[in-house]
C-alpha cells in the first residue's frame, strides 16, 4: 500500500513539476546514507523520480513555506508544492488563516497517512495513534484512498495528562530538569511551522525581553513565552520535540496551551481555513468581561 | 591491561584524589558527557554522546564578572581550579580540542579555556563501534586516533590497555599508580562505512565563495543551532550582560553563524539569507581556519548528520560542491 | 596575548553632544597606573561596556598625544549605544583595548594624505589627522574632505574650522543633496563626487572611513583618480563581541577585522569576499 502511494506521489509530482506549477515541490526523499528519510527539494522530473512515501516520512515540510527558498519563490509570485499529511496541513491552513500566505501560493499534495514513526521508534508516534487527520482535510491533489482510515485509538493529550496528574512540586521540577537541558539551539523554534515571526522576541534588544543565557532562568524564559505565543495556533505535529538534540518533550507545552484553548474556547487552529485566527477574534457571549 | 571494572575504579581513584570527573552517562537528554560521581554510571558502549568535550572546557554559559550598579568596577569570577578528569570520550571529541587549542590558545591566549585545558587530564576511549555517520578517518584521524588525548584507553579483547601520550597523561597514570607494562596488541581499530574525499574541497572553496551552488546546496537546512552546538570545533560565543535592578553579571554563551543576528549590527547587515550562512559555515570550517591555523575544523564526528532534524549532510554537501554540475 | 574578557574601569569626565545623536565621551581610568601605561595608535579600537546592558565596539577618536583620558564618539544607533547616550559625567564603564591593528604611520611619511570622512566615520580618522599635523613637516599636502547627510549631522564642527583655517591643510566639507540649510557655506554632493573634483594626484595616500556605501563608492572614486589599490586606506567595522580574533564573527574571509584590522588597504580589500 505504501509503495502504491509513493509511486503515485512520485507520477503526480512529476506530472506538476513538468507542467510548470507549482515548479518548486517540497517531499521526501531518502537521506545521503540511504537509510532515513529527510526532506526533498523538486524542481525536476528526475527529482520527483527521488521521493519516497513510507512511515519514515515524519517532518512536517511546511516548515519551509516560511524560509528560504519557498518564501522568495512565492514573494516573486510562484507557488509552492508541499507533500503534506493530514496533520501537516493543519500547519498551512493555519499560516493561511493567519495571512502569512494565500491559499493559491500553495499546492497541497496530500497524501494519506497510516502513522509516522522515528527514526529509532518502533511504533507509530502517540500523536499519529490517535490522529483524526489520517486523510488531509484539504488538498489539491490526493494520494491514497479517503477510505482507508484506522480507528483512532488512545487520548492525544496522554503524555500531558500524565504531567498535569503531578504535584506542584513534582511537575515544577520535571520542567526545570528537562528545560535546564536547553543548550538555546533554536531548533524548536526553527522546526516548527508557526514560528515564523521575522524577528523572534528572543532577538529583540530594546528592551530585552527575554535573557540570552542558555541558563535556567534564561530557558524557561524562552520555552514559556514560546509555548505562549502558540496557544491556540499550535497544530500539534511534534517537530519541535523531534527537533531537539537533548530530548526536551517541548511540543507538550505548546499542545498543553492549545488543548486550554479548545478546551475554554472550542477553538482549533488549522481545520477550515477561512476561519478567523483564535487571537484576532471575539464573541460577544465571551464568558469574560475585560474583552466587551 | 585492564578489565572494564578495572577501568572503573581507577576513574573512582581520580575521584577520591580531587578530580572532578566528566564521563558518559545516560540521563534524560540522552547519553550526554556530565559530571558523575559515581564511576557506575558510566557507559562505555556507546557510539558517541550528543554533546562533545567543547561542553566542559568552553561550557555553553560561563559568568566572566559580577557587577553591582550601585559600585563602580567588576569582580572577576574565579572558577573552581580543582583538576578536571574526562573520562570515556571519544577519540574524535579530543581531535577536536587540538583544533580549538590551535584557536584559542596558539593564536590569542583565551585565558579560562587555556586554563581548563591545562588542568584537565583527557582520558579518551578508542572506538571499537561506529554509526553510518562516523567519518574520522577521511578527516585524517581514526577510531584509534591519539590527537588531543593524554591518555588513550585501546580495547584489547575483553580488556584494555591504557596508553600515556602526553606528558600530563603520564603522571596522571602515575599518580594513579598505573604500573607501566609491556603493551598488548590492541584490538585493529574498525573500518568506517562513511567516508568523504576533501582533497579538492580547500581548493574550490578558495574560488569559489561566489558559486551559485551556495544558494540550493543548504535548502534542507531550517537554520537552527544544532550542528553548531554539537560541533566538536565550532566555537564562536556572544558576550552578554544580564542584570535585575541593582546586580548583574556579564556571560559568556555559545552563538553561531546560522542566526541572522550573529552578524547584525543596528545599522548593517554584512551577511543576509540563509545560503549565505550556511557558506559561513562550511567557509570557516574548510577554508579559513585552514588559512589562519593550517588545521581543517572537522573532525568527522559526524553529529551534525547524526543530529540534523533535516537531513543536512556535511559530506554529501562537500561531494557536491566540488562535483560536476 | 593574554586575555580574560575582563574589563577595566574608566570615568565618564566630559561629555560633548556633536550632533542630534551622536555624543563624544571623555573618560579618564579609575585606575591611574593603568591610565598612565596606557599607551595606543591611530585606528585601533576598545570595548566599552554599559554594565547591565552589555559591550559594544568604538574606534578611539583622540589622539596618543592627549595624555590623561581618551575619547570615544558615539552615534545611537542600537542597545548599548542608546545607554551610553543615557549617561552622564561621572558615571562608571566598563573598557577593554586597545585592539586591533592601526594605521600604517611610518609609511605614509613624506607623501600627500588625503583624509576622506563620512559622518562619524571622522572618529578613527580624527586621532590619525591630529598626529598627522603634529608632525606636519613630515607630510607633503594634506586634504581633508569631510560629508555629512545634513549639516546637523557634522561632528567634531569646531575642529573641523580649526582644520580649515591652516594654511597648511586644504579641507572641503560638503552635505548631501538636500541637507544644506541657510547658512551653509561648505559644498553640497555626495562625497566620492566631491573628491573627483577635489582631484588629488594619484600618488597621494587616500585614508577614508564612513558608512560601508560610501566607503565602497569612495574607493570606485579613487580608482578612477588613478589611485593604486594600496593606496587607499579605510577603517572596517563589523559586529564584534570579543575584539581579540576569539568569538569568530567579524571575518570577512579568512580575516579577521578585530585582529587583522581594522585597518586595511583596498589591495586587501578587493581580495576579501564582498561580505561586509
Amino acid at each position: 500500500m505504501t509503495s502504491d502511494r509513493e509511486n503515485a506521489l512520485k507520477q503526480k509530482v512529476r506530472e506538476l513539476i513538468t507542467g510548470g506549477d507549482p515548479d518548486l515541490i517540497v517531499g521526501y526523499g531518502k537521506t545521503y546514507a540511504g537509510d532515513g528519510v529527510r526532506p526533498l527539494f523538486v524542481r525536476t522530473a528526475s527529482d520527483a523520480d527521488r521521493l519516497v512515501w513510507n512511515d519514515g516520512c515524519v517532518h512536517n515540510l511546511s516548515t519551509y513555506l516560511m524560509r528560504e527558498p519557498c518564501l522568495e519563490h512565492i514573494r516573486k509570485g510562484g507557488r509552492v508544492g508541499i507533500v503534506a499529511k493530514g496533520c501537516d496541513v493543519r500547519a498551512i491552513l493555519t499560516l493561511i488563516q493567519e495571512k502569512q500566505i494565500k491559499r493559491d501560493s500553495v499546492h497541497i499534495i496530500g497524501v494519506t497517512c497510516d502513522g509516522v514513526r522515528d527514526t529509532d521508534g518502533a511504533e507509530i508516534q502517540v500523536k499519529c495513534r490517535a490522529c483524526p487527520w489520517q486523510v488531509p482535510s484539504v488538498y489539491d491533489d490526493l494520494i491514497g484512498d479517503e477510505a482507508e482510515v484506522r480507528p483512532i485509538e488512545g487520548d492525544p493529550l496522554e503524555d500531558i495528562k500524565t504531567i498535569e496528574a503531578l504535584p506542584q512540586g513534582e511537575r515544577w521540577r520535571f520542567w526545570t530538569d528537562a528545560l535546564s537541558r536547553c543548550i538555546k539551539c533554536y531548533a524548536c523554534r526553527q522546526a516548527c511551522p508557526l514560528c515564523y515571526c521575522r524577528e523572534c522576541i528572543t532577538e529583540k534588544s530594546r528592551p530585552q525581553w527575554i535573557e540570552k543565557a542558555p541558563s535556567l532562568r534564561g530557558n524557561l524564559a524562552y520555552h514559556f513565552i514560546r509555548a505562549m505565543h502558540l496557544a491556540g495556533r499550535c497544530i500539534s505535529c511534534g517537530e519541535c520535540s523531534r527537533a531537539c538534540p537533548v530530548d526536551i518533550p517541548v511540543d507538550r507545552l505548546t499542545r498543553y496551551l492549545s488543548g486550554t484553548v479548545e478546551e475554554a474556547f472550542g477553538y482549533r487552529p488549522g481545520v477550515d481555513p477561512d476561519e478567523e485566527p483564535f487571537f484576532v477574534t471575539f464573541a460577544d457571549d465571551d464568558p469574560e468581561d475585560f474583552i466587551r | 591491561m585492564m578489565t572494564k571494572d578495572d577501568l572503573l575504579k581507577l576513574v573512582g581513584d581520580a575521584m577520591t584524589k580531587g578530580f572532578a570527573v566528566f564521563a558518559p552517562v545516560r540521563q534524560e537528554g540522552g547519553l550526554l558527557l556530565a559530571r558523575t560521581e559515581d564511576p557506575g554510571s558510566i557507559d562505555l558502549d556507546h557510539v558517541l554522546t550528543v554533546n562533545t568535550l567543547k561542553d566542559v572546557m568552553l561550557p555553553r554559559c560561563e559568568t566572566l564578572v559580577r557587577f553591582d550598579l550601585e559600585k563602580p568596577g567588576v569582580t572577576r569570577v574565579e572558577e573552581d581550579a580543582g583538576r578536571v578528569l574526562v573520562f570515556g570520550s571519544r577519540p574524535c571529541d579530543a581531535a577536536g580540542l587540538d583544533i580549538l587549542d590551535s584557536i584559542l590558545i596558539d593564536q590569542v591566549r583565551d585565558e579560562r579555556y587555556a586554563g581548563r585545558r591545562a588542568r584537565t587530564v583527557i582520558m579518551s576511549l578508542a572506538c571499537s563501534i561506529f554509526d553510518e555517520a562516523c567519518f574520522c578517518a577521511s578527516m585524517g584521524y581514526g577510531p584509534h586516533d591519539a590527537t588531543g588525548s593524554d591518555v588513550l584507553v585501546l580495547p584489547s579483547g575483553d580488556r584494555y590497555i591504557l596508553r600515556a601520550i602526553t606528558e600530563k597523561g603520564q603522571g596522571f597514570l602515575d599518580e594513579l599508580g598505573v604500573p607501566a607494562e609491556a603493551e598488548a596488541e590492541p584490538d585493529k581499530p574498525p573500518e568506517l562505512e562513511r567516508t568523504v574525499d576533501i582533497s579538492r574541497i580547500k581548493e574550490w572553496l578558495d574560488s569559489n565563495f561566489d558559486s551559485p551552488k551556495w544558494k540550493t546546496v543548504s535548502d534542507n537546512c531550517v537554520s537552527c543551532g544544532t550542528c553548531f552546538y554539537l560541533c566538536p570545533t565550532c566555537h564562536c560565543f556572544d558576550i552578554i550582560d544580564e542584570a535585575g535592578i541593582s546586580r548583574g553579571e556579564r556571560n559568556r554563551i555559545w552563538d553561531c553563524c546560522s542566526f541572522s543576528g550573529f552578524t547584525k549590527m543596528a545599522a548593517h547587515q554584512p551577511r543576509v539569507g540563509r545560503p549565505a550562512r550556511y557558506r559561513q559555515r562550511v567557509m570557516h570550517k574548510f577554508k579559513y581556519t585552514v588559512d589562519n591555523v593550517d588545521k581543517t575544523a572537522c573532525v568527522g564526528d559526524g553529529r551534525c548528520i547524526r543530529h540534523c532534524p533535516y537531513g543536512v549532510d556535511i559530506c554529501e554537501i562537500l561531494n557536491a560542491l566540488v562535483g560536476e554540475g | 596575548m593574554d586575555e580574560d574578557l575582563v574589563p577595566q574601569t574608566v570615568r565618564v569626565e566630559a561629555i560633548r553632544q556633536e550632533t542630534p545623536d551622536v555624543r563624544s565621551l571623555r573618560l579618564v581610568f579609575e585606575d591611574p597606573e593603568f591610565g598612565r601605561e596606557f599607551s595606543f595608535q591611530p585606528g585601533q579600537f576598545c570595548l566599552i561596556s554599559v554594565y547591565g546592558v552589555g559591550e559594544a565596539v568604538f574606534c578611539i577618536s583622540s589622539p596618543p598625544a592627549w595624555k590623561d583620558f581618551i575619547e570615544v564618539s558615539v552615534k545611537e544607533a542600537g542597545k548599548v549605544t542608546a545607554a551610553i547616550h543615557d549617561l552622564d559625567v561621572g558615571d562608571r564603564v566598563g573598557f577593554r583595548g586597545p585592539y586591533g591593528n592601526s594605521f600604517p604611520y611610518e609609511t605614509m611619511q613624506g607623501r600627500t594624505i588625503v583624509f576622506v570622512g563620512g559622518g562619524i566615520g571622522l572618529a578613527p580618522l580624527r586621532p590619525l589627522i591630529w598626529q598627522t599635523l603634529s608632525d606636519r613637516a613630515k607630510f607633503k599636502d594634506i586634504h581633508i574632505i569631510y560629508g555629512a547627510r545634513t549639516v546637523k549631522d557634522i561632528v567634531y564642527k569646531e575642529e573641523l574650522a580649526e582644520w580649515q583655517k591652516r594654511d597648511d591643510v586644504k579641507l572641503v566639507k560638503t552635505v548631501d543633496p538636500g541637507g544644506e540649510d541657510e547658512t551653509w557655506d561648505g559644498e553640497v554632493g555626495l562625497v566620492p563626487s566631491v573628491l573627483e573634483e577635489v582631484n588629488p594626484p594619484a600618488d597621494s595616500l587616500l585614508v577614508t572611513c564612513g558608512p560601508p556605501v560610501m566607503i565602497k563608492f569612495t574607493y570606485v572614486s579613487a580608482n578612477k583618480l588613478g589611485f593604486k589599490p594600496s593606496d587607499v586606506i579605510t577603517t572596517l567595522e563589523m559586529k564584534m563581541k570579543c575584539g581579540v580574533g576569539l568569538c569568530g564573527r567579524c571575518n570577512i574571509g579568512s580575516r579577521y577585522v578585530c585582529t587583522d584590522g581594522p585597518v586595511f588597504n583596498f589591495e586587501e580589500i578587493l581580495s576579501l569576499p564582498d561580505e561586509f
